[in-house]
């Protein structure tokens, strides 16, 4: 389960390194825009990171719910 | 009172991110093209963000380098957002770094350093025949972000990427009282909070860090400036906090690991206010209002951004409080089990 999720990670990463390796100066784009994309990448940062938080503290509770079973 | 207070963070939550990312950004201009010039007549256009201007609207440029200026003359507005003028380079002239004041109907503009004389000497000048811009402030009564040189638009991430340190240094202080109220009375309810706490404060640590690093690539153009002490800083007490969650996975009785990581919690605690209020203030930083001593009125936050800058951190420590005091819920039920 854990491995399959970093695989997925990884090729994502490497896919998304390759788009912007492809597109030059996709740092010029975001200096033109207004930068209003670092806004959505901070905000997609934070999100991520209390969803990665949420999913963990879910597997936590499972596994309590099933030693509650296991103990009843 | 709990319900009101999960109650009142979704509602603060969706203010911030409505608010915070519909409320326009004021006028502002960008940039300038071509931004090096020889001596003589040159044709020069400057680009605006957010602005409406009009064919027949009275437009004033000049070129400036503090109290010296140059009007430009046949100023001619291209479209919406950009306008074309001439400006007369001088041969002499106190800086080759000229900033350009652009003053419209509605709103008056500076962007410094934003052409470069080439081959002017750089001495006394003699053009100092038009009086200077003032740096009259218009009255702004629009509900409108500043449009700051550099920021642009992500001077919204003031709320979204400030409030998670916000909310790290308000769970750093919980964790330390409860630790400190385990050890005065030994309640193991006291220690599940204090754990509780500065895990998620370390979350919201990561996250801060993360957020601030892109940030600063786009702004100050590097993911981390190692010169900068608030940086460091902040790492530190994300690695204080780390150290601490460690401390604790690495001690097998249940009493002196409570113990042992509350004292050290006071510290971390301690160590956390050192160095991200402190010692940031010590030397230049490129955060605003460090270096030197400022007092709070100096992060001369616009009154529109402290509309949404306040809920923000409201928002954002209550979703902290929200997730910590789930987590002792939790806590809680895995304790009694293990006590069953």
């Amino acid at each position: 389960m854990k491995l399959r999720f970093l695989f997925v990670m990884m090729i994502l990463l490497t896919s998304v390194s390759q788009a912007s390796a492809q597109s030059q100066g996709w740092t010029d784009q975001l200096y033109q825009s207004g930068k209003i994309y670092v806004v959505t990448g901070v905000l997609f940062l934070i999100l991520a990171g209390i969803l990665f938080y949420l999913i963990r503290l879910d597997r936590k509770v499972k596994q309590l719910e099933k030693e509650m079973e296991d103990k009843a | 009172m709990n319900k009101l207070l999960k109650i009142g963070t979704v509602v603060l939550l969706f203010y911030t991110l409505l608010a915070g990312l519909l409320i326009p950004l004021d006028v502002g201009l960008t940039g300038v093209a071509p931004t090096q010039l020889h001596p003589g007549k040159q044709k020069v256009k400057a680009y605006y963000y957010m602005q409406h201007l009009q064919k027949n609207m009275k437009v004033d440029v000049w070129a400036f380098h503090k109290d010296n200026s140059i009007l430009c003359s046949h100023v001619k507005v291209l479209d919406e957002q950009s306008l074309e003028f001439q400006i007369q380079v001088p041969d002499v002239f106190p800086s080759r770094n000229v900033g350009l004041v652009v003053q419209t109907a509605n709103n008056r503009d500076t962007l410094h350093g934003a052409l470069y004389f080439m081959s002017t000497q750089v001495g006394e000048s003699t053009a100092k025949a038009e009086a200077p811009p003032v740096k009259a402030k218009l009255i702004d009564v629009s509900l409108s972000f500043p449009n700051r040189e550099i920021l642009r638009e992500s001077i919204r991430n003031l709320f979204y990427h400030v409030p998670m340190w916000f909310t790290l240094i308000l769970l750093g202080f919980v964790s330390m009282v409860a630790g400190i109220r385990y050890l005065r009375n030994g309640s193991m309810q006291m220690d599940i909070w204090s754990e509780n706490c500065a895990r998620v404060g370390l979350l919201f640590g990561v996250l801060g860090l993360v957020t601030g690093s892109l940030w600063a690539r786009f702004t100050w153009g590097q993911w981390w400036v190692t010169e900068d002490l608030k940086l460091n800083g902040a790492a530190f007490t994300v690695l204080i906090y780390l150290a601490y969650v460690i401390l604790r996975g690495s001690i097998q009785d249940e009493i002196q690991r409570a113990r042992i990581s509350a004292i050290y919690n006071i510290f971390g605690f301690v160590m956390m206010m050192v160095f991200v209020m402190v010692v940031p203030r010590l030397a230049d930083s490129l955060h605003p209002g460090n270096g030197g001593n400022p007092a709070f009125s100096s992060y001369d936050l616009d009154s529109t951004m402290r509309l949404v800058f306040y809920p923000a951190v409201l928002a954002w420590m209550g979703l902290g409080w929200w997730i910590v005091s789930v987590k002792v819920r939790m806590s809680n039920l895995r304790l009694k089990l293990l006590n069953r």
